[in-house]
């Protein structure tokens, strides 16, 4: 695995692609389209396509996978609020709410992930119960 | 653009129903499809949550955060919204083609967003 720097929110992105270089043309494509602070673009669905594809070959990419989900353990590891939403809302939501099956990543989590994986599916319970009881128009 | 035509429906709170602070926030407009740009199509699978039911958009979640008092550790889809509105902001600003179809999509995402965040709205020049 390639050492970790002190991450920041501000060179998270650039951090994910030292551990995962093979995701460096979507990386590029996004900060074209959307400037220097899209890391919720770079870490969210389009990132999440990319290991649903590469997972697709799982004995092949198995250290891509596991690059990748140790860099989102470090990342989840830290004590900044800005990261770990960006890990929540960016990453893991976007994991979760896009139809992919969560269950094929989990293997590759550590603890801390699959701790904010469950935070934010308790808040998404709670958003659930809340459009119930408020009974949306439709 | 929308079956709607970008019309929103504000929350009507039934009679009988509990009291919850959210009741007052205002429905995000259906999904926009997206004929052009892949990149903006990724947006608008990241702003209304691609596997989603209706009322589950990042307008829809900032405006539940910003509507309840407790918060399950911070209020997460507000920092997110601010910077996806940003990277709206820099798709708008990059391009200059007024005539593209996906402009007034970005625009009406943009605007969804900037008033769940409760900030000004894009106004073309």
């Amino acid at each position: 695995m390639a050492q970790v720097k002190q991450i920041t929110f501000e060179n998270a992105a650039a951090q994910l692609i030292e551990h995962v270089p093979e995701y460096k043309a979507i990386y590029d494509q996004k900060r074209e389209a959307f400037g220097e602070e899209s890391q919720y673009v770079i870490f969210g669905l389009p990132f999440v396509q990319f290991l649903r594809e590469v997972v697709q070959h799982k004995a092949a990419n198995d250290t891509l996978l596991k690059r990748a989900f140790f860099f989102i353990e470090q990342c989840a590891n830290t004590d900044d609020e800005d990261i770990l939403a960006l890990i929540r809302t960016g990453f893991l939501e976007d994991l979760i709410k896009s139809g992919t099956d969560e269950e094929t990543f989990v293997p590759y989590m550590g603890a801390k992930t699959k701790s904010l994986l469950a935070e934010i599916k308790v808040w998404w319970a709670k958003f659930a119960e809340a459009n119930e009881k408020n009974d949306l128009p439709r | 653009m929308t079956s709607n035509g970008g019309k929103r429906k504000r929350r009507v709170k039934k009679k009988n129903s509990p009291a919850i602070d959210e009741s007052q926030y205002i429905k995000s407009p259906p999904k926009p499809f997206v004929t052009e740009d892949q990149d903006l199509r990724d947006l608008v699978n990241i702003m209304y949550y691609a596997n989603a039911i209706i009322g589950e958009t990042l307008a829809d979640t900032v405006r539940f955060e910003l509507g309840t008092i407790e918060q399950v550790k911070g209020k997460n889809h507000v920092k997110k919204g601010q910077l996806i509105l940003k990277s709206l902001r820099n798709w708008l600003e990059k391009r200059k083609n007024r005539d593209s179809v996906d402009r007034p999509i970005a625009i009406l995402l943009y605007n969804d967003l900037a008033d769940a965040l409760q900030i000004e709205i894009w106004r073309e020049e």
